[in-house]
Formats: structure tokens, sequence, C-alpha cells
């Protein structure tokens, strides 16, 4: 017999052993469809660099509200009120040193196993439920060569990332083709046409089934109904003109060399993009696995070389001018986003901005740690919280953070065990 | 404890009885008042209200869900002699008999209510498995893989075959749209014309001849993990020269003649290698050959000594396993493996009988300095390996063009070919423009359509059915699209249309096509075949040696694969195996080939459980496994060789038997370090004996078993049940976790716990190809007595003790199998139909086929 054993009126908390002997993993899809009536619009950018951040330059020293700044968070002081340092938190049983970049927004565990599949990453999961609200449901960039992307589909596909700024902007400011806006319209007909038919089949059905049947029937309504809605919003995106900005196309700058341009020339287009709310969700992977010496004074050695500090001895030097190159860049990112007004507020108020790293120490391609920061949005922020308690927080549990921030409300996203704790909303 | 509340309440409801007509469904509260007033309200009334639970604010109307679901726990708790606690009175016998059935009166009366008007089973739709399966079959493409694309499912009653676990959103509204689309696009012919078979070979000889074409292997080369061999000898003439990662210097690896004819490799995993073997990959999706030619070997420190096992060879593309083939010892062979592979597909091999993924240990050498011989990686290592030859690919393998997925869309239209230009990189491509029609364009259609829906609805069709599909395809072809595309819309209309997607059915009994549907979807998981349409055309269903003997035939087909792969993955869990994986320190023996073996088995032991009709009790004990090379290594037994899983017989002292100590089941209620008895208990009265433990109470903390060697596990849990509150819970859900305590986290047996920190070496254990620092414990201890009574000392103690009650054994099997084919849990009032079924197997021993064919003949089955 299966019936629920005594849990009346009060829920009980299951606990983490039994969880562990029964199928309790997120579904992702239902547990999100409950999204609050009025859509907070805020923005994601997620960053991940591939070839970690040197641990001892990130993490600062002490915890809390008044840690002393790290190397590297000196770099971002103008804007300490609007981030959070985070350490302690790592994917659990992602473990596979540069492999687990494709994981690093999924958190899908084993990434090296024969055969390994992949599961939704956070932009993706937010865009099923948020994406018709702009033109673009999402947008994945890349810096740096290859295939990679940090966005994967609902099936675990690897959503490609562009990497030409000239092809990004064409894509955001560029007029679309008729025949781009008549398919649009035409898959909003096929999607009647499918509702259509379940009314009729469901019309020939009521006289003959039970209320608890006739409330299913219903579901199937409603999931078309509410298709049909948004597809009737994708078609007035692709009627729409998109918008003008005053920023003409950019020329591509791919010389393996010249991270900082190549990182710059990004991370502009994506404040672009949410500046003219062409969408609200994009990743960024910046990947240097290709090991280029990067183009600054001072640096001799090839970047990937430079992050395996105990083979390249008296390096660090070399490889904190790189580092600190992101920082101050990401800085910029920042301080645009904040320049550029919002409502009655500014657009890093609004905007979630994810920096971190699959490579929680690049020495020993550690993925423990993971060296992370969360910068805008809704959040009280200043700080450097320490996540650690009995063993590291899944990173997940931020991401469930964030996807509430943007106005869903999973109760679990990938290996979460929940929201991240500390992180307080303003 | 104020009497007066209860009383007071009790007149209140009399008082209303007396103005409404009372109802058959409703608890008669005056024959059940003076039992709860001696048993219950002193820990159940608004004062206290233990558990949550306060009676005064229950309803006797059980018709109303939550008082009925209310009564049905309480019920259930009172019948089996949990409340009240042990630790108050005992009802007197009579008075809890009558309280008993008044209660489960009123309970099976809502039931029978709620059967007529609803049916015992909510509507429905296909689950993504049930649409993965049936998009299979319809479109003649066996490997497509579409369920991955759809949101994943829930569960309820423990499985995806009930309304309750199968919601639809819009999310699934659109994704379904996409997966239609694709699965569809597949269907058609990739190319115009039959493509050409094609032969490509790649030798592993010479370092020149891998560089551009397998470079994982020449990375390993390089980095003298992989051992180079000219015929059974090691390779002497290999030079290594070690890279310079910071002037970007790959390093490289010469030879002198003799050049190596093959290289061992001793690795399962690829890591960032890069194993894929670049030049060949797949334009036209099909069945393609991969031939591989080598041999198995055993290098002991750089010498090569003489190996008694099969090695497997596992190959991969990019997202899945491909197949596995064998290759015997110090012997050159050449084997294949017939697989299907999509267009862009690559092949990677791997010795998946090896024991490690990768190999840590470095030659020692500086950037850009030449390696001395003396420290090869692989003089280093003792371990199993493969050494390969030669590589083959052959394909696409196609009897007919065009394709029968093709023909089941487009009949024997003739196809327009369309040529894609291609660049300076790849050749034109002649692909499927259009379809040729008559001259009557409508009429083909028309004719098409029809065909596709008597194909795809597994009900009679009407002339109204074509009414939607017919009006898209019409509107595409006005709109200017092409024959081919306009009539792929209106056949993705059907595809996701109701018909489609939902089960038939309504209260009372089935019709001969809805019960024809529930039976495909309970053997096969997957829609009538053409054979059991025709039964239901010729509305012979109904009889019941029709009935049997499609059953039988249905059982002997290969589909039956699909029924025990996905019963066994809601039933025993097997779907959640991977969640963990053993930690490599104390596992350094883990493989992921052995993980997929212990699937195979239970997969295979449950096949043969039908096709033998073992009785129930094989669950829990058997004198055979069903095992390949690698799980015989794990069960100690000897004489098994290669990858196949074939039918072993046990030794009487065997600790083995039954699906209780299969390693898919160990390692599915393990995780990746250690085990409990708390959460394997739980699995056991969960999953095999159909008793759930109540659920802890909240706020206390989990016991964690430490692996540092210095307390067992058994302590732990011995000093947590000294509290009397924790004592009388886990006194039933420990006992069969302490019995399963005797096996490791991946189903191996032990009796001593391994640790990292303190206790005596393991020998003959390896991490990575050296000695393990693997240390055995503390030693385990898997006695204990079942809360039924019954004492054990160890595994197969508590086997006998188990099956001294075979019969509850059975029962939970039925009544798994039930809401497995019928997706309704199983109520009240289907307690007099069970009991009659377990009268009815019982000469069978409750054999597993017996009882397939007694629930298809039952009324839970045959009515909706």
């Amino acid at each position: 017999m299966d019936l629920p054993n005594l849990s009346l009126s009060r829920p009980l908390r299951r606990r983490t052993f039994l969880r562990a002997s029964g199928a309790c993993l997120a579904l992702p899809w239902l547990e999100s469809l409950n999204a609050s009536p009025v859509a907070p619009k805020n923005r994601l950018i997620a960053i991940c660099t591939d070839l970690g951040m040197h641990p001892g330059n990130f993490f600062p020293k002490n915890t809390g509200f008044d840690y002393q700044d790290s190397v590297y968070t000196k770099l971002l002081s103008g804007h300490r009120d609007d981030f959070t340092v985070f350490s302690g938190l790592s994917h659990p049983e992602c473990v596979g040193g540069h492999q687990t970049d494709k994981c690093f927004l999924t958190g899908a565990m084993h990434p090296r196993k024969p055969g390994f599949k992949n599961t939704v990453s956070v932009d993706q999961y937010a865009a099923a439920e948020l994406g018709s609200a702009t033109r673009f449901p999402s947008l994945s960039f890349r810096v740096g060569p290859g295939g990679g992307s940090l966005s994967y589909s609902a099936s675990g596909v690897r959503v490609p990332a562009e990497e030409r700024p000239s092809q990004i902007y064409e894509q955001l400011f560029v007029q679309g083709t008729p025949a781009e806006v008549q398919a649009q319209v035409s898959r909003l007909r096929d999607g009647r046409s499918l509702m259509d038919s379940f009314t009729e089949r469901v019309k020939t059905l009521e006289g003959r089934v039970g209320y608890e049947d006739k409330e299913r029937l219903d579901q199937f309504f409603t999931a078309f109904r509410e298709m049909e809605k948004r597809l009737e919003e994708n078609q007035e995106w692709a009627l729409k003109p998109k918008p003008k900005v005053d920023v003409k196309q950019p020329a591509d700058v791919r010389t393996p060399e010249a991270l900082v341009q190549r990182t710059r020339l990004i991370y502009e287009l994506a404040h672009l993009a949410l500046r003219t709310d062409s969408t609200r969700l994009i990743t960024i992977f910046v990947t240097q696995q290709f090991n280029p010496k990067v183009d600054l004074p001072g640096v001799e050695l090839p970047h990937h070389a430079l992050t395996h500090q105990h083979a390249v001895k008296d390096s660090l030097a070399q490889l904190t001018i790189v580092e600190s190159a992101q920082f101050k860049e990401l800085n910029k990112l920042l301080t645009l986003l904040k320049k550029s007004p919002e409502g009655e507020t500014d657009l890093l108020r609004k905007t979630m901005v994810l920096y971190g790293t699959n490579i929680g120490n690049a020495n020993n391609h550690s993925n423990a740690n993971l060296p992370t920061l969360l910068a805008g949005g809704g959040f009280k922020h200043g700080q450097h919280l320490n996540c650690e308690s009995k063993g590291e927080t899944p990173l997940s549990n931020l991401y469930v953070s964030m996807l509430q921030e943007l106005g869903l409300s999973p109760e679990r996203f990938s290996t979460s065990t929940g929201p991240l704790q500390g992180l307080e909303q303003v | 404890m104020p009497k007066w509340n209860p009383q007071f309440r009790l007149f209140l409801v009399f008082v209303a009885g007396a103005f409404l007509s009372s109802t058959a469904s409703a608890i008669d509260p005056v024959k059940i008042d003076a039992f709860l007033d001696a048993h219950c309200y002193d820990c159940h009334d608004d004062l206290t209200a233990e558990a949550g639970l306060n009676l005064l604010d229950v309803g006797f109307e059980v018709s109303n869900p939550r008082d009925y679901h209310t009564w049905s726990t309480i019920f259930r708790r009172v019948s089996k002699g949990e409340m009240p606690p042990k630790e108050k009175d005992r009802p007197e016998a009579e008075a809890l008999d009558l309280f008993l059935a008044e209660v489960t009166d009123s309970l099976i009366e809502v039931e029978r209510d709620r059967i007529a008007s609803n049916g015992r089973a909510m509507i429905r739709r296909l689950s993504s498995s049930e649409y993965e399966n049936s998009l299979r079959d319809l479109l003649a493409l066996p490997y497509m893989s579409i369920k991955e694309a759809l949101p994943p499912e829930g569960s309820a009653h423990g499985y995806d075959k009930s309304a309750e676990a199968l919601d639809f959103s819009h999310i699934h509204a659109s994704r379904l749209l996409e997966v239609a689309d694709e699965a569809l696009l597949k269907a058609v012919a990739p190319v115009a014309e039959k493509p050409e078979r094609k032969k490509v070979r790649f030798t592993v000889s010479d370092p020149e001849n891998i560089k551009n074409t397998i470079n994982g292997m020449y990375a390993l080369l390089k980095q003298s993990k992989a051992m180079p061999l000219v015929g059974m000898e090691v390779d002497k003439t290999v030079r290594l020269k070690k890279g310079n990662f910071e002037k970007r210097d790959p390093g490289v690896a010469t030879d002198q003649p003799p050049h190596f004819d093959s290289l061992a490799l001793f690795i399962n995993g690829e890591f960032n290698l890069g194993m894929a073997i670049r030049p060949f990959q797949v334009e036209v999706p099909g069945y393609y050959v991969i031939r591989v030619n080598g041999f198995g070997i055993r290098n002991e420190l750089g010498e090569l000594v003489p190996s008694d096992r099969t090695e497997t060879v596992g190959f991969y593309s990019n997202d899945r396993t491909l197949g596995f083939v064998d290759l015997p010892p110090y012997e050159p062979t050449t084997v294949e493996l017939r697989v299907w592979m999509e267009q862009g597909d690559r092949v990677k091999p791997l010795v998946a009988s090896a024991p490690f993924p990768k190999i840590s240990l470095q030659d020692r050498a500086g950037p850009g300095k030449v390696v001395k011989p003396e420290n090869y990686v692989y003089k280093k290592l003792e371990s199993y390996g493969v050494a390969f030859r030669w590589f083959e690919f052959e394909g696409p393998y196609y009897d007919e063009w065009p394709p029968e997925s093709h023909k089941r869309l487009f009949g024997d239209l003739p196809i327009v070919p369309e040529v894609i230009p291609g660049d300076r990189r790849e050749p034109d491509k002649v692909v499927v423009g259009d379809i040729q029609t008559s001259e009557k364009v409508e009429d083909d259609a028309r004719r098409l359509i029809r065909r596709f829906l008597f194909q795809s609805l597994r009900r009679p069709i009407t002339p109204k059915d074509l009414g939607i599909p017919m009006s898209v395809v019409k509107r595409k072809m006005k709109q200017g699209y092409t024959f081919k595309d306009s009539l792929l819309a209106g056949y993705r209309a059907i595809l996701t249309s109701p018909d489609f997607l939902l089960l038939q059915g309504e209260p009372g009994p089935l019709s001969d096509f809805a019960l024809a549907e529930r039976l495909s979807y309970f053997l096969w998981n997957s829609p009538p075949d053409g054979a059991l349409r025709k039964r239901a055309i010729d509305g012979e269903l109904s009889d019941s040696a029709v009935m049997a003997s499609e059953v039988e035939r249905m059982l002997k087909h290969p589909k039956t694969e699909r029924f025990a792969k996905h019963f066994l993955n809601k039933w025993l869990k097997l779907e959640d195996i991977a969640l963990t994986e053993p930690d490599a320190n104390l596992y350094p023996d883990y493989t992921p080939l052995l993980m997929d073996s212990s699937l195979w088995e239970s997969k295979a032991f449950f096949q043969e459980m039908i096709s033998k009709d073992l009785p129930a009790r094989n669950v829990i004990d058997s004198d055979f496994v069903m095992v390949n090379q690698r799980l015989a290594e794990l069960y100690d037994l000897e004489g098994v060789y290669g990858n196949e899983i074939r039918r072993v017989e046990l030794p009487d002292d065997s600790v083995r038997g039954g699906f209780l100590t299969q390693a898919s089941v160990l390692k599915t209620t393990a995780n990746g370090t250690v085990t409990s008895p708390v959460v394997r208990g739980d699995y056991v009265q969960v999953h095999f004996l159909g008793d759930p433990p109540p659920p802890p109470p909240p706020a206390v903390p989990a016991v964690e078993p430490d692996i540092s060697g210095l307390t067992t596990i058994r302590d732990q849990l011995a000093r947590h049940s000294e509290d009397q509150s924790c004592a009388t819970c886990h006194a039933k859900i420990d006992p069969p976790g302490f019995a399963l305590e005797s096996f490791d986290v991946m189903g191996g047996f032990r009796d001593r716990y391994r640790s990292i920190e303190e206790g005596d070496p393991l020998e003959n254990l390896f991490f990575e190809g050296r000695p393990a620092q693997t240390k055995e414990a503390l030693p385990v201890d898997s006695a204990g007595v079942l809360y039924t009574g019954g004492a054990f000392k160890d595994i197969n103690g508590f086997r006998a003790a188990v099956l001294e009650n075979e019969e509850q054994v059975a029962r939970n099997l039925l009544e798994q199998l039930l809401i497995y084919s019928t997706g309704a849990p199983i109520g009240f009032a289907d307690k007099e139909t069970i009991d009659a079924m377990m009268v009815e197997l019982e000469p069978s021993e409750y054999g597993l086929r017996s009882m397939i064919h007694a629930i298809v003949q039952s009324p839970l089955f045959t009515h909706k």
C-alpha cells in the first residue's frame, strides 16, 4: 500500500540521509512555473574564466562586512558595496580539472564519466520562463577560440556561444529579413492549430469523464493557452524594429594575445544588450586554455602555464598582471552598468553580475573552493561570505538565490540544497 | 484532560446529522468514539496534537480528500499496531476490530464512489519515455533519443505512470512541438541517393601515424603512459622529448625502425586527452561497423606477463556510449561492433576494463628535456590493458533506399533531389528537396495522412480525424511551402494531438483499443504493434484466452527489455545509481564499466524471472546470478570471461542471490564513501517488503558514518538508539540494513570496513596502477533481529528470516506491478481483488509471468 506517512498538518522536514535513498532530484521545469506576477525585470550576466583565479590574490583574509581587500577585490573597491565575495562554494561530485567548465552553470555531476551528458544551465533554465519578455530569451558569448559555451539547453545540449563582436552587434541591432519574420508568424499558426485540436478533442471527451479527469484536461488547455501567449509575444518581437544605438559595428579582434581587448569588446556589447533590453540573460565564457601569451607589459610566459604556479616558479607577479587586467575590465563593466539609469535606480542594481571560475586552484586542477563573486542585483552586498559549514556549500545554492532574484521560485536547482544562507535581499 | 471537549463535538455532529441525509461514506462517530476516547485523544487533541494530528479537527466525512487522507493514515498505523504506541495500553482485540472495520468500510465506500464516476486511474498523457518509444516505433528509428529534450517527469506512487506524475505546462507544449519536428526530420532520408558504403582504417603504428589522427593516443605515448609494442615485445627504440608549456612547445615522440605496431593503453577515462579518431566523422546517419584489432595484456612494471582475463574495449561518441567489444590476452584479434551512429559522431576508444581512469604519475623530466627510458611511466605500473593495432570504420549500411523511416512518411513517392552547394572544405551535398506527387496533390496528401493516422493513433480512425492535419497541410501549401514540408507539418499536428498524447479510457471497462494500449505500455513501455492492434480491431482482446496468448507473444519480444529497464529504474530507483561516484581513495577498484554491468545484470535478472516464471522470492534469494566477467570478479565467481551477461549458478554458500545483493541495488543505496544501515534498511522495507517505516521526526540530526576507521556505524546507531524515542522506529528500519553491511558501496563483499586512516594495508589493491594506500579497519557485524521477530547472523540468515514470510515479498511485487501497469495507487477498495489474486497465484509460487497474466486479466487492469 502506498500511502503517505503521518504528515497530517505539520510538514515534516525530510532528512538528508533519507534523501539519499529516494528520487529527489530537482524537477526544474515544474517547480519554476510559479513565476511571481510582477516580473522584477532583473538581469543576469554570468561570467566564467576557465583558468581559475589565483586563490591567494582573490580571497580576502578575513570574512564579514569589514573584510580587508585582497589584491583583486581592491581593483573593484569603487563598487565595494555592490558586490559580495564568496568562499567555500563548489559543485558537489563535479571533479575533472578543466573539463568542469561545461558544468559551471549547470552543476551536472561526473563530467569525466565516458558518455557524460550535461544538464540545463541556470541562464537557460531562467530563459524558458522569462525569455519572451525580450527579443532574445538569452545570449551566450565567448571570449576566446574553440566551441565552448556556458549555456546548456534543458536536454543538456550546448547552446553555441558567439565569439565575434561584429556578429553579436548584427544580431542585436541590424534589422532581420522578411523571411525570418515569416518563419516566426508560421510558428504561431502551428501552435494555434495544436490548441484547436486539443479544444475539439477535449470537448468530445468532457461529457464522458469524471470531474478529476476534467481538471487534468484543463491543465492541457492552460498549457497551450500559455504557449500561444508566448508565441504571440515572439511574433511581436519579430515585427518590431530592432533598437538603434549610437555605437558603430565593432571590428573583430581575434589575435590570441589580445585578451584584454577581446574581453572589453564583449563586456561592452553585453552592457549594450542589457541597456536596450534586448535580453536579460547573458553568459560569457572566457577561455584561455589554449595557452596564449597575453600581450601585457611584464608578461613573458603564456597564460595557462602561468596558472600552474607550482611548476613555474617566481612568476606570480606575471600571473597577477594578467588576472588584474581581467579584474580591471570587470570593474569597467560594473561602472558602465552603474552609470546607466534604469527606472528610478541604476542598471547595476537590476543586474546580477556573477564572476567566477570552474577551477578552484589551477595549481593542481582542484575544483574545490571556487573563487566566486556576485555584484549587483537587489542583495545586501559588501561582505566576504564564508559559506563553508560541514563541508562546502553547493554553488547551485547561489544559483537558487539568483533565480529568486530573477523572479522565479525554484525550490532547487541542480545539486542545490536551498537558497544561499547569509546572502540577504536588501 | 478535560473530556467534555470531544463529546461536545460529538453532540454537534449529531445535531448536524439530523438535518443532513446520512451518507454511507461517513464514519459513524458514535461507533468509534469510545475507542478514540480510550486510546487516541490523550495525545491527539487540540492541546497536544502530537505529530500534528488533532483529532478534534478531523471531519468524519471521508469523501473530503483531506479527511480521507487522514483516516487512511490513521487506519494504516493502527492496523499495523504502530498506534497506539507500544508504551501505552493495547486496545482489546474486539474493540480494535470494530474500530478498524468502521474506518475501512467508509474508506472503501468513498473509493468505490470515486471509481464509479472517475475510474481508478485518472486520464493521463504519455510519459517522456513512452513518447520516445512511440516515436521510435512509429517512425522506424529505434535508436532515436528524444526523452532528454523533454522536461523530466515527476513521480507519484513511485512511478511516472499516473496523472499526478505527468503534469503538463506551456514548456511541455512548446518542447513537444520542437521534439516532434526534430523526430520527423530525422525520419526523412538524409540524402537523396543511397549513400555509398565506405571503409577506412587507421593503423596504430609509428608516432607519425597517430600524431594527427588519434591525438589522445599520441599524447599518452609522449607522456610514456601508453606502452608501444613490436609484436609481443616492448618497443625499445621510442624516444620521447618533453614539451614545454611555457614556450608552447608540444614535445615529440620518435621511433626508429622497427616501428611499433601496437600501442597498449591502461585507462578507462578520457580526461582532456581528445581520444577521438579525428579523421572519421559520420556524414550520413545509419548503421556502421566499428572494427578493432588488438589484444589484452598484463603489464607488471614494464614487463609483459601472462593474463587470464578478457579485456573489454568501450567505444564512445561525444555524448553517449556506443558499445563494447572483448579482446583476448596476447592474441591479436579482430572484433567488431555494429552500431547506429548519428551525423557528426566521432568514435573514442577506451579500455573499459582497465581499473582506473587516468594516470597521475609523471616521468620526472624537465620541460623540453629528453625523458630517460628508466623513468617511463608505464614501467612503474601494474595493470591490465589493451594493445591497439588498428581501427576500421565501415558504413553506412542500408539495405534499401530511401530507408524505412522515410517510407513511413512518404510511401513510394519519388524524391526530388536538391543540391546544397559545398565550400572549400565540403563537397556538394544532394538532399531531399521535395517529394514528387501525382497530379492530384491533395489526394496524395490525404492518402498519406490517413495512413499515418492509422499507424499512430491507437484507436479506430474516423474521417473527422483528418480535419486538423489536412487543414495544416493545405495552409502550408498555400503559403508556398513544399509538399514535403507541408506534409511534415500535418504529421507534427498528429504527433502533438490529444489522441496521440493522451491514453484512452472512460470510467468502466476499457474498450479493446484502450486495453491494447494499456497492455503494450505495460509490457513494452511502447505503443501496440500491428498484431496487437489487429486483435483490438477484431474485438478479441476481451477474450481471456486471446489476451493470454498476446501476453505470451509480447513477453517473448525484445521490447520487453524496455519494460524491465523502466520498471527497475522506478521500482528499485536504479535510475539514481550514478548520483554519487565512489571515492577514488577508498574504492580505487570501482569503474564505470562495473556500474553499467550491474544495471545489465538487474535487467537480465528481471527478464529471466519473467521468461522462467520464477517465484517472487527470487527478489530476495536466487540460486543463480546474471553476470559478466567484471561482475563475476566482484562476486568472486570463477570461469566467467567477457563482457556478455550470462546465467551462472551459485555455489550453495554464496552470499549472492536475488535483487537484494545485486551490485546495482547496493550501489544505489550507498553514497560515494559509506553505507548506512538506516538508508538501506529503509530501502528494503519500502521497495522489497512494501512496509515503509514512519518518517524521521523533524530536527533530529542524521547519523553519518565515520570513515576514519575508529568507530563503526553500528556503534553510532547503538548510541542513537539508547534514546527511547529513536529506538522504536530504528528497531524496524535498521535490521535489513545491518544484514547488508556485509556489502560495500560498489556491492563488493566485505568483512572489514575500508578506511583511509586507520587499519591494515589491503593487498592486491591498486590506485592508478600503484599499490593503494587504502586500509582495512574494523570488522563488519551483520547480525540483527527483524522487528517481526526472527534473528539472523548474516545476510543468508536474513534471507531465510525474510522468506519465512514469502507472501509479503510476493504481494509487494504484485502491488508494484499493479501501480505501474494501471497508473493508480493501491486503495482500500482493491484489497479484496488483490487477496483473490494472491490465492490464485499461490500454486505458481507467485511466479512473475503468472503474476503478469493475473494482472492483465484482473478487473483492476481491465477497467479504467
